[in-house]
């Protein structure tokens, strides 16, 4: 075991190889307050990546309905309690990590999905406990919600210390030193299916057709391409983007990743405590506790909300925001010009330009005596 | 005085090896107490029956299996703790029986099951080279594999496997390689859709030629495809035993590479694979080196 350092739980932390940071790391954010559930993305990846055999039960990206929705059934509850609770002392995480926490013998606390456990990609869809008998009663006005729920679109995180990575006894799965895009090499693996029971996010899947372990590639040959994967270009609710991410004491004003995921601190990672280093951000969602925020996203959780509601008067991030999903390109650098925000790829090539504000015309409700009846 | 005398034949078994090994001496590999003996049989090598007569030739070996220990994943459970290995060859072959208890037989694999398996290692140092480690081998210090897969037997015998037999009554709309017009784009969309098919990885070969798969390494986690198949296997499981035996060509020209010549003297490890304790990789249980000879057909 190495010490590497790990900025999420700012704390040098035990892990299977030293510390080797990629020369660039693929990162994302996604903006929960405005996901609505329309599995455009994962269907996106179903049909790019996984329509042959032995795929059939892959989803790559998934989008499940947080608390009752999991994929596999439990995934994080399952993590979470294997590890135990942990606690936070000024942002510093005083509990154990999957990799310090290993059982005898293994090199990371994992457990192993039954094949059944996919089979229910998003149990209790939409559902919020007893929610029909409550909503009369005017509770779902509240914030946070007394009755809630929210979506959480998920893909591999390409974390900077993989789990999969650590638990691979014959090193098959990689992290590229160009992008940090985690792979599971497809002509090295042996189905060992120790990285499927490493992944606390179990975001590695076995071909059970092939016999071998498949995974999230990040759309490597678009990201070659300076564009955002198929998941983030199809997105409906423009709740992503995708750019590269510097260690907190490199960030850049200008870097749309570095500005929301370190400047601001907007965008929080999923599940830091158990120690991955995750690279897929949250803007976290204002409706539910913050109990559950808080083990989901770890302790900035009452800052990046604060933040959150505050955006509409703040006109950088609200240009910021504004940008999501408003081109395929990757966007490596933002600026605010007037009411406008433009972004830029690696040469400082301008790619994309959109008003902070949309234009909005509100219609008079009658046109004479006859009221209109639509609303577009 | 019965005992005294066992004692000594075999102490000479496990000192005969090492007039083979050029560097085995005191500090030699540590090796299991009965050495393996290669009888020639005057008759047709007995590749398919297990009962074939011709076995009660070949001379038992009890090996001992302890727990794979040393490299993480370690196996923390202890799996079977003895499998009796016997041999022949005909001049030209070798064949290996290998039988051992497991309540069940596993021929499926997927997130949640495994094979069972087994597999026979061999230095791959020449007559006079080093004895490699025999865990997987060393870095230098090569390690000649066959490994046989039951998952791999239920696929060379025509039945179905992955998907097919796991999920029969599954249904699914479209898979796209199916939809190629001709049978040759159809060969084609295949391998388009299937990566590991079409990087060549052998776990995931379309067709298969053999239950076992010859392989090389050197130290764990170094596994490699020997990127020849010589070897074959068969197995038989019955009444809570599994019964293999492996065949593999003999050594009998000058070249360097080769593992089993007759007349010289070599070592046998062995491991093997639970499915129904989800085993695989590096949890299963093993050997230590068994000094293995040659020795001429019974008079
Ligand atoms: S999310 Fe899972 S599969 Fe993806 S890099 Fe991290 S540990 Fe590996
Ligand atoms: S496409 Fe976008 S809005 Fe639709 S489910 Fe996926 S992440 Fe949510």
């Amino acid at each position: 075991m190495a010490r590497v350092n790990n900025w999420q739980i700012d704390r040098d932390m035990s892990y299977w190889y030293a510390e080797k940071r990629p020369k660039k790391q693929f990162a994302a954010i996604f903006d929960i307050n405005k996901c609505i559930a329309c599995q455009t993305c994962t269907i996106a990846c179903k049909t790019t990546w996984t329509s042959g055999r032995g795929q059939e039960y892959m989803l790559w990206n998934n989008v499940e309905s947080k608390p009752f929705g999991f994929y596999p059934i439990a995934w994080d509850v399952h993590a979470l309690e294997l590890l135990g609770a942990g606690d936070w002392k000024d942002g510093v995480y005083q509990g154990r990590t999957l990799f310090e926490a290993a059982r005898e013998g293994e090199r990371v606390l994992g457990w192993r999905p039954a094949a059944d456990d996919y089979a229910n990609p998003n149990l209790g869809e939409d559902d919020a406990l007893d929610a029909e008998a409550l909503i009369d009663k005017g509770l779902e006005l509240l914030v946070p919600q007394a009755v809630w729920f929210f979506y959480l679109a998920r893909i591999c995180n390409h974390c900077t210390y993989p789990a999969c990575l650590a638990a691979c006894p014959r090193g098959a799965i990689y992290k590229r030193p160009e992008d940090g895009i985690v792979l599971a090499d497809q002509k090295k693996c042996r189905g060992y299916r120790e990285c499927v029971k490493a992944c606390p996010y179990k975001k590695v899947f076995f071909n059970a057709d092939a016999g071998v372990s498949q995974k999230c590639i990040g759309c490597y040959p678009l990201i070659e391409q300076n564009e955002q994967p198929r998941c983030f270009q199809n997105c409906i609710g423009k709740i992503r983007n995708q750019g590269f991410l510097s260690r907190p004491e490199d960030a850049r004003e200008d870097n749309p990743l570095d500005y929301l995921v370190h400047i601001r601190k907007l965008a929080l990672p999923l599940l830091p405590q158990l120690g991955l280093e995750p690279n897929v951000y949250y803007v976290p969602p204002i409706h539910a506790p913050k109990t559950f925020l808080h083990q989901m996203f770890g302790p900035g959780v009452e800052h990046a909300l604060a933040t959150y509601k505050a955006a509409a008067e703040d006109p950088v991030l609200v240009a910021l925001l504004s940008l999501f999903g408003c081109t395929p390109k990757t966007i490596h650098r933002f600026k605010v010009i007037g009411d406008q925000v433009a972004g830029y790829d690696e040469k400082g090539g301008e790619i994309v330009r959109v008003p902070v504000k949309e234009p909005v015309w509100v219609r008079a409700p009658m046109k004479g005596d006859v009221p209109r009846l639509n609303v577009t | 005085m019965k005992i005294r005398i066992l004692w000594i034949v075999a102490g000479l078994l496990i000192a005969l090896p090492s007039c083979g090994k050029g560097s085995v001496g005191g500090d030699g590999p540590a090796l299991a107490a009965k050495g393996l003996t290669i009888t020639k049989v005057t008759a047709a090598l007995p590749v398919e029956d297990p009962a074939d007569p011709a076995w009660d030739d070949a001379r038992e070996v009890v090996v001992t299996l302890l727990v794979q220990d040393v490299a993480e994943p370690r196996l923390t459970e202890k799996g079977v703790e003895t499998l009796r290995l016997r041999a022949l060859h005909d001049g030209v072959r070798a064949a290996f029986r290998l039988d051992w208890a497991d309540a069940t037989a596993e021929d499926l694999v997927e997130i949640d099951q495994s094979t069972d398996a087994v597999a026979l290692e061999f230095p791959a140092t020449g007559p006079d080279g080093p004895v490699p480690d025999s865990m997987m081998g060393e870095e230098g210090k090569p390690v000649s594999i066959i490994l046989w897969r039951n998952a791999w037997q239920r696929r060379l015998m025509g039945e179905a496997y992955g998907v097919e037999a796991l999920y029969p009554n599954r249904s699914v709309d479209h898979y796209p390689p199916d939809a190629g017009p001709t049978p040759e784009s159809r060969a084609v969309l295949k391998k388009l859709y299937n990566p590991p098919v079409a990087v060549g990885n052998p776990m995931a070969a379309v067709e298969r030629i053999s239950a076992t798969q010859d392989l090389t390494a050197e130290g764990f986690g170094t596994l490699t495809d020997a990127g020849k198949q010589t070897s074959s296997g068969e197995g038989i499981h019955q009444d809570g035993r599994w019964t293999v035996i492996i065949t593999r060509p003999l050594d009998t020209t000058p070249a360097a590479a080769g593992i089993l010549r007759p007349g010289e003297t070599t070592y046998v490890s062995v491991a093997v694979w639970n499915g129904s304790k989800n085993q695989s990789g590096s949890l299963k249980m093993r050997s230590i080196w068994v000094p293995v000879r040659f020795a001429e057909a019974r008079p």
